[in-house]
């Protein structure tokens, strides 16, 4: 594994080399990226530094590096240095504003390496600034440049070349989909229940993190089985299902606006009602708000969380549940891009009141809750693991301080780094997604023949 | 008991022909202020503005009211929380600032004040100075914030406290009334450049705060709505 350190990684050398025509390139691409509420957000930073402990990565390792004012410095220097009448006269810790292969390097670091574009910053700006939004556009202009950390770029080119970022093949695709059928038909005792595949005209169009089909398949199993008990008119699609998107992470707006317009085209393809995006933070932020801007168009149709779904379900009364199957005390970890940056948020909190007896809210919760430290595309820049497993200690905290035996969180990518909190802080916790905890307090209803 | 130098029957303003310079200069300088901050703005929308084509979950309206409201206590910010006397120095320096502005009005509008009123002027530019000093110390001494300053983060703060102490020495003494305008004209010209513009951008970035927490229903928090 090439470290961030190591002075022969290939990808440092390319930055280091990189050639007065990509800079500028890069520069040009940053000027096409900035709109006026971009431009004003870069003029309002006054310093007053008390962004600092928002910043998960800031307050478990105290490097100044990590502030967001520092990051949002980088990109603010070079904006003046481009665009302002004064220019590069206010020098700093970041350097004279030049984009050159220093800057480059410090832009890397910095906005990819200690950033999880969880939005914690952005809420606690005394400014209101979009720092957040700011340093992923910083992240775009080093993607025109193909300068995104290998790791996340391969993600993401075989999310565009496989149609999953897994890279799963349809027919695997296909067996998993037709084994977990049967093994649902066994689970509610119904020889008709199946999880439909292409299935023209439905209400829902489901889509999951591949993850799921490719090591977690009970987990999709849990979603069939609310599926079934609230008699939904669903399906899947056979080509593309994949709900994440890690172009939001890269910057990448071409592939990010790709890997979404599929899951549209699949939409219009089956004549599906409403687009259903399954637990996944990042892939909800991308699918339900990024996705019309870097498509330029309005959605023609709703686009939903399977959060929303289930909470539906049971305010509405279409699914039972006994809570008293589920006895451990629980907690949720509510990830950023589907709460802070989504608006998805006292919806968890009714289904685990009524899937579980002894429900605990973590402090911080809600919106002003902690990363876990997995977003941002860190989960797949290996280079920065060793910072991602140590910033994730306030996450480990926040977990052993409420006494939970199982975390629930609505997502994925969170799932996977809170999996390795477990193990990296032995927490001794189970982690589950909404779904496999409500449908083990479902109550299945024999239906009628 | 303190009165106000232009209630008092000795007071006289300075020689007419300097006063009438520094007030014409007071003036060019909150319109120069005013000029290139309208530029600025303007600057802004020259980037283009770009429509927003996801479909809004809540009310932008109600976010940016949050973020002029609500989202300006301390208990709704942690960054305020948990800095209670930052953000306490933060609102009286900028309750000093406002006060120092009102009173050069009143100097160059030869608007007398009646004694109570300009003891609470005082008050307030006493309670200003300190915050802003507290607040630049702070900056000195925590290395991060060191580490985060620049230049202009200094001389922003050092040009501000200057304005508020030649204000309240201009409460008490008429011949302060000459270098009070003098740093009025240094900060106005000043404010463009660096980040006292914040003045004019807060409210801009405040707006776009709302506008996007709002829409996307996140704030108001949703508990707080019903």
């Amino acid at each position: 594994m090439a470290s961030d350190k190591d002075p022969k990684d290939p990808y440092l050398e390319r930055i280091r080399q990189l050639k007065p025509g990509q800079l500028e390139s890069a520069l040009a691409s940053f000027k096409r990226l900035l709109d006026h509420k971009t431009v004003a957000n870069l003029q309002s930073c006054v310093n007053c530094g008390l962004c600092a402990d928002s910043c998960h990565y800031f307050l478990v390792t105290g490097e100044t590096e990590a502030i967001p004012a520092y990051k949002l410095k980088l990109v603010t220097s070079v904006f003046r240095k481009l665009l302002s009448l004064l220019g590069g006269l206010a020098r700093g810790s970041e350097g004279d504003g030049a984009l050159d292969s220093q800057m480059v390097e410090k832009w890397i670091d910095s906005l990819y390496g200690r950033c999880t574009l969880c939005g914690r910053c952005t809420l606690n700006c005394t400014m209101g600034i979009n720092i957040t939004r700011l340093i992923r556009i910083a992240r775009t202009t080093l993607a025109s440049i193909d300068l995104v950390p290998p790791g996340l770029q391969s993600t993401v080119t075989t999310a565009v070349e496989k149609g999953n970022n897994m890279g799963i093949p349809r027919e695997e695709w296909l067996d998993t989909l037709q084994w977990l059928s049967e093994e649902l038909q066994m689970e509610v005792g119904d020889h008709k229940a199946h999880l439909p595949v292409d299935k023209p005209g439905t209400k829902l169009l489901y889509t999951v993190n591949p993850r799921e089909p490719k090591f977690f398949p009970l987990s999709l199993l849990a979603t069939a089985k609310i599926f079934y008990a609230a008699s939904e008119s669903w399906t899947v699609s056979s080509d593309y299902y994949d709900v994440t998107n890690y172009g939001l992470y890269s910057g990448d707006d071409g592939a990010a606006g790709l890997l979404s317009s599929r899951l549209r085209e699949s939409m219009v393809e089956l004549g599906a009602k409403t687009l259903i995006l399954g637990e996944c933070g990042h892939g909800y932020n991308s699918n339900r708000w990024e996705a019309p801007e870097w498509l330029v168009a309005e959605d023609k149709f709703q686009v939903k969380s399977i959060i929303q779904i289930i909470f539906d379900y049971i305010r509405q009364g279409h699914i039972k549940l006994d809570p008293s199957r589920i006895q451990k005390r629980v907690t949720l970890h509510d990830p950023c891009n589907l709460v802070r940056l989504g608006g998805i948020i006292e919806e968890q909190r009714f289904i685990l009141r009524n899937a579980v007896t002894d429900f605990v809210e973590m402090s911080p919760n809600r919106e002003k809750n902690y990363c876990c430290g997995g977003g941002g595309g860190q989960l797949s820049m290996t280079r920065y693991a060793k910072r991602r497993l140590e910033t994730g200690r306030i996450k480990a905290d926040q977990i052993r301080k409420t006494g939970a035996k199982i975390v629930v969180t609505p997502c994925h990518n969170c799932i996977d780094q809170l999996s390795e909190l477990n193990r990296e802080y032995d927490l001794k916790v189970e982690i589950k997604t909404v779904s496999e905890v409500v449908a083990d307090a479902l109550v299945i209803e024999k239906k009628e023949k | 008991m303190p009165v106000c130098p232009s209630r008092t029957a000795a007071f006289r303003f300075p020689e007419m022909s300097l006063f009438a310079v520094l007030k014409l200069g007071v003036l060019a300088s909150v319109l120069f202020c005013l000029v290139v901050l309208t530029v600025m703005l303007l600057q802004t929308f020259t980037f283009g503005r770009r429509p927003t084509y996801a479909h809004p979950q809540g009310s932008s309206f109600a976010g940016i009211v949050y973020a002029f409201g609500l989202g300006m206590l301390p208990w709704e910010k942690e960054s305020a929380a948990q800095h209670i006397w930052t953000y306490a120095g933060g609102i009286l320096y900028h309750a000093g600032i406002l006060m120092a502005m009102l009173f050069l009005a009143t100097v160059l509008l030869r608007i007398s004040l009646p004694a109570t009123l300009l003891q609470a002027v005082r008050i307030l530019l006493i309670i200003g100075v300190v915050s802003g000093v507290a607040l630049l110390i702070k900056r000195i001494l925590q290395p991060h914030m060191r580490f985060l300053s620049g230049g202009d983060d200094y001389l922003a703060n050092v040009l501000v406290d200057l304005l508020l102490l030649l204000a309240l020495t201009a409460t008490f003494t008429e011949t302060m009334l000459v270098p009070f305008p003098v740093i009025a004209i240094i900060t106005f010209i000043y404010i463009p450049f660096g980040k006292l513009r914040h003045c004019v951008f807060y409210f801009y970035t405040r707006v776009l705060f709302g506008v996007f927490f709002g829409r996307r229903g996140v704030l108001p928090h949703p508990s707080k709505k019903a």
